[in-house]
Formats: C-alpha cells, structure tokens, sequence
C-alpha cells in the first residue's frame, strides 16, 4: 500500500537529478522530502506524478507500477508551488476541473465542491477568480481542487513557499489537522527543515540526488545518518571539530587543532577503534555547549575557554558566537544567560551529547 | 497645538519641479510627437477639412459644400458597395490568417527536434510583401495554365476564373492576403503560446485533462488577449488594403474588388477629386475606429486578463 | 530487462510523433508551394509558362531571366532605394522610439499619461485615411521624388515605443535608483545601461521595421515619379505591367525583391517571436 520509489535515476544527459533513489511511504503517511534545492526532491515527486519520466526504475502506487501510466492515470492530486489555477475560472471551476474531466454527474460535482470549500473555509469565496483572492486562499483553493478528487496520494511541491511567515506558521497547522482528518498518503516537497521537522511523520533527507536518510524527526535530529544530514537539520547548525586521533593507556582521545582538548567516554572509544580511524570528527548542537559555571558536577567531554564574539537575545533564549581558535560557533544558552559580548568564557560539553563521524565518508560511527 | 486636528501637511511636487521634470522629458518625447502632429494628426483634421470641400471636375477649385459631401459619400450606392466589400475581405482574411495562424503556431509550439526549420518555414512569409504577394500568385491565378486550378481540376472541383470573374476576384485576393499575413499571425499567436505557464498544463493533466481539454480550457482561454490583438489588427490591416487591389485587379472586374482605399486613391490621384476622396477617407477612420471599438466591448465577454 | 523496456518506451514515443511530423512537412509544403512556384516558373523559358499541364521543374534553368529581370528595368537603382529608405527608416524609428519609450518608463513628467494615450491613438488612425494631406504636405515641401519624402512621414511608431516600453518596464527600477545616486543623468543611463539591456528587443525593433519600410507599396507609389527614385516594389510591379508578356522576368523580379527579406527574416528568426513575448503582446 502506499507509494513506492524503487531504485528510481533520472539522467539529464550526464547529470543526476536522481541516483538509484529508493523510499517506501506507508499507506496515511505524511513523509516529507526535505533537502536543499537541486537534491533531487521536485525530480522526485515530478516523477511520481507522471509530468517527467525516469530514466530507470519504477514507481508503484498501491502496489500497482504505474511508471508508463499517463499523469492522469494515476489518481493522484498536485498541489503546486505557484498554485497553477485557471486564471480564467472562478474558485468553484477551479476545484471542480478535475471532476469535471472525469465526467463526473453534476450535482455529485456541486455536492463535492461545496463539501470541500467548507472544509477549507473558503466557500464564500466560490464565485472569483483567481486574481481577487490573497495568495493563502488561494492556495486553499488549489488545495481544495486537490482534495475534491479523493486521489491515493497528494503530492505537494513547496505549497507553503510563497506564503508570508505567519501565515505559513497558520498553515502548516492547517494541513496536520486536514491530514488527520483525511488519512491520505501526503508527499511534501520543502528546503525548510523547520517545516519538515513540524509536519513530517517521516522525513527523506536528499541530497545532489540520493537519499541520505529515512527517519521520524526524532531520529533524522538524534542520530543522523551522516554530516550532511547532522548539518542540515538543526537551526543553528551543529558544529564540527576535527582533529587527529590520538590514544594514550586510558582511553582515546582527539585533539581539535582549535586547541580544545575532547576526551571520549568508553562507547565512543570503542567505536573509534573499531573504525580503525587516525582522524575523526566530532559534532555537537549549540544547545549542548553549555557554560562551565552552569554545567555543574557532570563529567565533561571537553571544556574550554572561547571569546564570546557576539550575543543575540531572541526572548525565549540567546544565541552567542563563540570564536575558539579563530574558527566561530554558536551557543544556544537559556534566556536568562549572563553572558556580553567581548568577555572571555569558559564552556563545557558533556559527552554523550557527542557525535562522532567518519571524516572522509562523512557516515556517523555507531 | 491641536493634536488631534493636525494631519500632515502635503507635499505637493513645487512648481520648479514640474518644470524641471517637463524640460528634461521634452527632447525624449517631442521627436516622436513633432512627427504625429505633422503626419498623423494635423492630415487627419485637413482630411476632415477637405471633405468639406467639392473639388470641380475640371481642376482645383474648392467649394464648400460642408455636410454634403459625407451625406452623399454615405449614401453613394458605390462607397456603401465598397464598404461591403472591405467588409466581406476583412471577414475572409481575419478568419483565415487567425484560424491558420493559430493551427500552425499551435503545431509548432513543441519540443520536437527539428522544429525551429518548421517554424522558420511558417513565419516566412512576413518576409513577402505586397506586390511580391500579389506578383506570385498572379501566375498561381491564372485560369488558364495556373497551378491552382491545376490542382484544383486534379482533385476532382470545379475550377474557377479567378481574378475574372466577379464572384471570386475578391475571393483570390483573400487567398492572396491570407498567405501574406499568416506569417505574423503566426509569430504573433506563437508569443501568446509562449507566455502560458507551464503549470497550467501540468496541472491540468494530474487532474485529468487530455490533449483537447488542454486546448479547450487553458490554450484558448489564455491565448484570448493574443487572439483579441490579432484580430483588431487584422480588421485595420484589412481595411487598409490597397497594394494588392492595385496589382492584380485595379478594383475590378465589376467594381467587386473595390475596397475602400482603391476607392480612395482612385478619386484622389486618377479623378482628382480631392474633396471627395478626403471625405471617404474621413469615413474610413470612422468606420475602423467604430470596428475596433466594437471588438473591444464584444472582448469583455470573451477575453481574460491575468 | 530494463534496457529492453527502455528501448520499447523510446519506441512508443517515436512512433507517436510520426503523425505530426506529417502535418508538420504537409503544412510546410503549403505555405512554401507559391514560394517554390515562383522559382521554378522564374527559372523557366517563357514557352513552358504558356502550356497546359504546367511544369513543376525547370528542365533548363534560364538563369538569363535573371539578367533581364535586372536591366530591363533599372533592378539595382530601385534595390538601392530601398534599402536607402528602409535604413534611414529604421534608424530613425529606433532612435525616435527608444527615446520616447525611456520616457514613458523612466521618467515623470506633467501630463505623461495624456501624451502616452495620445501615442496609443495613432495606431487607431489608419494611415490610409491620411494619405492626401500627407501628400500634399510633401508636395509643398518640395520632397517628390526625394529621400526625405520616402521616410521623413515614418520616423516616429507608436508601435515601436510600445515594443520598447513594455521591455523597458521589465528592467528592475534599482537599476535607475542606482544611476541617479550615482548622478548619471537621463541619456548617460539610457546609453550606457538600458540600451546595452535592451538589445534583443531593439533588434526585434529594427527588423520588423526593416520589413515594413522594405515592403510598402501605396507611399512610394505617390512621392515618385522619376525612376531614379523608384523603389523595389513599385519596381517589380512596374515590371508587370511592362513584361505582360514575360512573366517568367517579373517573377525572377520578384525573386530579387523578396530575397533580402526572406535573408533578414530567416537570419534573425530567433528575435520574431522572442521579441513579442518579453513583455507580451496583450492588445
């Protein structure tokens, strides 16, 4: 059940838009294609719409392949970036086209039609035109000329791009509530981590056209699959040390060339050794670097002393670039931080907030 | 002070400003519009001036005879039989440079290799002018030894006199004005196709729109504005027609091909009669404006604007 | 497994453009059979004109008609002329229209939307209904038989200014913002930023003006009489009626005067229809 990429590549000329590119979404589920522009996500969905072809692979919708299907064979619904309705037809023509199309009775089309404008709230609006309406009703609108047609899966590219900030924020609520409500297969295509980690049941990171990792929020945040990922996810971005390992009778420890000194807790150690690495890299969230006078009594993977270059208090907590060696980090710190720019601080991070990854496959160490 | 009265004071752009800004746009504009005054507006007034006026049949003398003369042009069984005739022409050439300027700018709109040749090959004929037109299907036309009725004699119709006979002279002449025109109208059909999003067409097909739907309910209707231009200029172009008229039939046989500017340019500069040809002209610029004016309101109906 | 059900898509989409193909080469084929007519009658002696079936390929080109086609009547004296004319022309419309259309897009000044409806309504004028007064003005100027008599009249469009203006309005308005911190004034900014962004549409510009002046018919019939100052197109038709007999010479007239444009026309086939879509053709 559900939609299934299966080792999907799509060549233009030399350059893969999508390399062997496999993902299998559950029936009802709500997995979202995250990555940066060109990885590979719109190929993707484009592809499973039936509006591009692949060079090789397949795709299956319940269980049927559908590769040499026409788009319209397909059943399913599109909501687009720039929402792609009828200029020409009012609201109702708009949501009610594909129906119509199918040669659907009339009244079942006003009976569908109507249904769905109350559900998105938009039922007043039925007799304008496109160009009358803001641009959140009119993404209702293309919405709702997607939900009309009960497809086996709704395919979203970007839908929320072009909505201000709140609005988005508004939306995005919207759309959890209206798929649990519909219980439909949802792929949704965002470069927006935030988006992604807010709605996503399960999340395909990509990147330059190959899946990077499959994951709930949880897992694609705690224990990505490799840098890129870690990298990606996570506002602001995690930071990396990298340095040489070097072992001594009691355990292993690397040294940052910042002159920050970590020392690995036995876990991380033996999983270094079983690498059989000689240089290593480190990761940690800004959350996790906290400061020393705050860390308390916990042992420490490292704890060293930063310039604190710039503070910026956002309200609810404040970020502090750090320079370590002459590289810059940041710090999340609660909001109540008594921390100013230009002091000279000391901080500490404990170690099982640790990731270690593997500096030339980028792949995290277990 | 009052605060709750005060609002503040507008800023009216000074009056040095205006200026400044009416001294430096002066040079950009007043070429162009220098040229308008002398060629396009001031003849338009001294053609409703002349109109005024009857010229004698036996040189320049000018009388006023004020009204008259357009009463009589609008009444003259031959304008209004002139009139018909650039009438049924542009009927004939609107119609058929547009439905076959949007065939082919629809056959060419298309990722085909190969295709740039087909569209190189379709808008060439805006490269033909007038007289090139006219001169090439003189032969074409001829009844005689003609490759149309050649052709037309193989496939088993009737033939016919073409440029003779004064039920298909205006008919050639139609034929010989489509093939002219049919290269701009389609480039200009190929633009609108071109300014479609693509969106439109891909939405369309999830939802379920095969190709004739496509056409139906997002070609048309986004082409309307292109369709609408066309067809406004078309009607002025037809009423415009002269060079081919002058060519292949000097107007007649019968007067059936008499359009307006013939009829024009034949009192003006073979009759000399000036008063009279000023006043038909006159008419004319009546007669396209109302055309066009006419289009316009009929486009509220059927044209969409993004 | 999957290279064979490759090649069987490819296949599929092959075969399925088969039937445009054939529409597209038969259309082809009836837009260009006058074209080719026109040779291959051009090519022909007068005495395979005159039979019945006609020929539809020259046996024994007589390039010869070429020749007369050329002297009979004074051909390079009128090719000349046009293409006096029709550069002056053109020159003249894109200067004139490149300047109007900057001030309609750039500029502010009193009364600027007046002044551009006013511009609009010149294309409702027909210029047929004006050919007398125009006449006479050209008479009493003393410019019959004259270069100025043939162009001055078409140095200014409306056409060409809206052309111009609609692409003008797509250059971003920081560029001017940028200009005028900077202390560029107005013709320094349009020479050296808008017009060196603007070349696609200028060109669009000067071949549709090219053409136009090229082929005009009625004008050049009434402002020349001399045939020093006659120009192409009065030319074949004046050939027409001096050849009744040899129709194979009028056509190879025809040949000569339409060459050029189909040259220009096919060179710079990329900027026809580009030109009209930046901007949009919207009535």
């Amino acid at each position: 059940m559900g939609v299934r990429f299966d080792q999907v590549s799509k060549y233009f000329g030399d350059v893969p838009a999508l390399a062997d590119f496999s993902l299998d979404v559950a029936d009802g589920e709500f997995m979202v294609l995250l990555g940066p522009s060109g990885c590979g996500k719109t190929t993707a969905l484009r592809i499973l719409a039936g509006l591009e072809e692949a060079t090789s692979g397949d795709v299956l919708i319940d269980e049927r392949v559908v590769t040499d299907l026409n788009a319209r064979d397909r059943d399913i619904a599109m909501v687009f970036q720039n929402y792609a309705l009828y200029p020409h037809m009012s609201v109702y023509d708009n949501i009610a086209f594909g129906l119509r199309m199918r040669r659907i009775a009339r009244r079942e089309i006003d009976r569908t039609v109507h249904e769905t404008a109350e559900l998105l709230g938009i039922a007043e609006l039925l007799k304008r035109k496109p160009g009358q309406l803001s641009g959140g009703q009119r993404q209702r609108v293309a919405l709702g000329r997607a939900i009309v047609r009960r497809p086996k899966a709704f395919l979203m590219d970007e839908p929320l791009s072009n909505l201000d900030a709140k609005l988005r924020a508004q939306t995005r609520i919207e759309l959890i509530r209206l798929h649990r409500r519909l219980q439909t297969t949802v792929l949704y295509v965002t470069h927006d981590q935030v988006e992604a980690m807010t709605m996503g049941g399960r999340i395909a990171v990509m990147d330059r056209g190959r899946l990077q990792q499959v994951g709930s929020p949880q897992d694609v945040y705690n224990r990505p699959a490799n840098r890129f990922v870690a990298e990606f996810i996570g506002s602001p971005a995690m930071s990396f040390f990298e340095g040489p390992l070097s072992s001594d009778a009691s355990g292993a420890f690397a040294v940052d060339t910042a002159g920050v000194s970590f020392v690995l807790n036995a876990e991380q150690a033996a999983s270094a050794r079983r690498h059989a690495l000689a240089e290593i890299t480190l990761g940690v969230r800004p959350e996790h670097i906290e400061l020393a006078d705050q860390f308390g009594e916990r042992a420490t993977a490292a704890a060293f002393g930063a310039h604190v270059d710039v503070v910026e208090a956002l309200g609810n907590e404040t970020h502090a670039t750090l320079l370590v060696g002459g590289r810059a980090i940041i710090t999340r710190l609660p909001p109540d931080a008594a921390i100013g720019a230009g002091e000279t601080r000391r901080f500490a991070i404990a170690p099982q907030h640790l990731l270690l990854f593997d500096p030339a496959s980028g792949g995290r160490l277990e | 002070m009052s605060i709750a009265a005060s609002r503040p004071r507008e800023r009216r752009r000074g009056r040095g400003k205006v200026v400044r800004e009416a001294v430096s746009a002066a040079p950009f504009v007043l070429p162009s519009l220098a040229l308008f005054s002398l060629f396009v507006f001031y003849p338009l007034v001294r053609s409703i001036w002349l109109g005024f006026h009857a010229t004698d049949p036996f040189g320049r003398r000018e009388v006023w005879v004020g009204i008259e003369q357009y009463r009589d042009v609008l009444t003259s069984s031959d304008f209004r039989y002139s009139l018909f005739v650039t009438g049924q022409f542009a009927l004939y050439t609107v119609i058929g440079s547009t439905a076959i300027g949007l065939y082919l700018a629809l056959l060419v709109h298309r990722r085909l290799p190969g295709i740039l040749l087909f569209r190189t090959v379709y808008t060439s004929t805006v490269a033909s002018s007038v007289a090139v037109s006219s001169v090439m299907w003189l032969l074409l036309l001829n009844p005689g030894v003609g490759v149309l009725n050649y052709l037309i004699g193989k496939g088993g119709l009737p033939t016919a006199n073409w440029l003779t006979d004064p039920k298909w002279a205006l008919v050639a002449i139609a034929m010989t004005t489509v093939w002219m025109n049919v290269g701009l109208a389609t480039i200009v059909i190929l633009a609108g196709l071109q300014n479609i999003p693509e969106q439109l067409y891909e939405s369309a097909r999830v939802d379920g729109a095969r190709p004739w739907d496509q056409l139906l309910h997002v070609t048309l209707p986004a082409l309307s504005p292109t369709l609408l231009f066309v067809s406004v200029v078309g009607v002025i172009f037809a009423f415009e027609s002269f060079g081919q008229i002058d060519i292949l039939t000097k107007g007649g046989p019968l007067n059936s091909t008499t359009v307006i500017v013939y009829s024009i340019y034949r009192e003006a500069f073979l009759h000399y009669n000036v008063g009279l040809a000023s006043a038909q002209a006159v008419v004319l610029f009546v007669i396209v404006l109302l055309l066009t004016g006419v289009q316009f309101l009929a486009a509220q109906r059927w044209v969409f604007y993004r | 497994m999957r290279q064979r059900k490759k090649l069987r898509r490819a296949a599929v989409r092959a075969a399925a453009s088969v039937p445009m193909y054939v529409l597209l080469v038969a259309s082809a084929a009836v837009i260009l059979f006058p074209l080719y007519m026109t040779a291959v009658d051009s090519l022909q002696p007068i005495s395979k004109l005159l039979t019945y079936p006609p020929d539809f390929w020259p046996e024994h080109p007589h390039w010869s008609n070429y020749r007369s086609a050329m002297t009979d009547i004074p051909m390079p004296r009128y090719m000349l002329n046009s293409l006096i004319m029709a550069t002056v022309v053109t020159v003249g419309q894109i200067v004139t229209s490149t300047l109007a259309a900057y001030a309609f897009s750039f500029m502010r000044f009193p009364f600027r939307g007046a002044l551009f409806f006013i511009f609009l309504s010149t294309m409702m004028v027909p210029w047929e209904a004006s050919i007398i007064p125009n006449f006479q003005i050209i008479q009493r100027l003393d410019w019959i038989d004259t270069y100025q008599g043939l162009t001055v009249p078409f140095l200014a469009t409306a056409f060409g200014t809206f052309l111009l203006r609609q692409h003008f309005m797509t250059l971003p308005r920081e560029l001017k913002d940028a200009a005028d911190i900077d202390g560029y004034g107005d013709l320094r900014f349009l020479l050296r930023v808008v017009i060196p962004l603007s070349r696609a549409a200028l060109a669009t510009l000067a071949v549709f003006s090219f053409l136009q002046a090229w082929n005009q018919y009625l004008w050049p019939l009434l402002v020349t009489n001399d045939p020093d100052m006659r120009t192409v197109q009065i030319g074949i038709a004046s050939l027409r009626d001096q050849e009744v007999q040899r129709t194979n010479v009028v056509l190879a007239g025809t040949v000569i005067a339409l060459l050029p444009m189909l040259f220009l026309v096919i060179a710079f086939q990329r900027f026809l229809v580009r030109g009209l879509t930046a901007g949009a053709v919207k009535g």
